[in-house]
């Protein structure tokens, strides 16, 4: 069995639930940047997976 | 490649996600928010810290705990945990300010090599997304779990 900190160096980590957080879960904390987000999708739309790196 | 960094906790649905940040300045509350954008599986991604005497959650605040690194690497750990639940989600991140989407570009910069393998990244240029390229300034980001 593998040891939590063995698991902890694999890239997906081992997130434990803690119920405090649930408060947030339908708050958005910073509407700002969500705002800033929204007016960036509608302009420039979602990134062409086709587009290549130089 | 091994990133050290904090221990994550997260709400039920794994949007929210929460660890102590430990330095010089004692321990801190960080939270980072997934939120949904307006449209499907577009997230805006947040980090910002709890005050421990309102409790309330701000962005703008400059802890300076010694461990942006170790942050970073944290932050990075909760991207890679939101998109196993969310994989199909575009990620879009950006500074509250100049300076911080600096940072947030040193950040990307330095974990480059580990995380381009696992996802698609973008950077905005005038409102434009283009492949992100190294060392380039960018008003923003935007990432993908790469298709296995």
């Amino acid at each position: 069995m593998k040891s939590i900190l063995e698991l902890n160096d694999k890239k997906i980590p081992v997130v434990r639930t803690d119920k405090s957080l649930n408060k947030y879960s339908n708050v958005v904390l910073f509407p700002e940047k969500v705002e800033k987000a929204k007016k960036a999708f509608e302009k420039a739309g979602l990134p062409d997976l086709k587009k290549k790196g130089r | 490649m091994k990133l050290d960094r904090y221990e994550l906790k997260s709400d039920d649905q794994l949007t929210t996600f929460g660890f102590l940040s430990e330095g010089p300045k004692g321990k801190i509350e960080k939270v980072i928010q997934f939120s949904l954008v307006n449209q499907h599986d577009l997230y805006n991604l947040s980090l910002g810290d709890k005050n421990s005497l309102t409790g309330d959650i701000d962005d703008m605040i400059v802890t300076d705990n010694g461990d942006s690194e170790k942050v970073l690497a944290t932050v990075v750990a909760a991207i890679y945990a939101f998109c196993d639940k969310f994989p199909e989600a575009w990620i879009y991140a950006t500074g509250s300010t100049t300076a911080r989407t600096r940072l947030y570009r040193i950040g990307i910069n330095k974990y480059y090599d580990v995380v381009e393998n696992d996802f698609e990244i973008f950077g905005q240029t005038q409102n434009e997304w283009e492949r992100y390229q190294k060392g380039k300034d960018y008003e923003a980001f935007v990432i993908q779990r790469k298709k296995s």
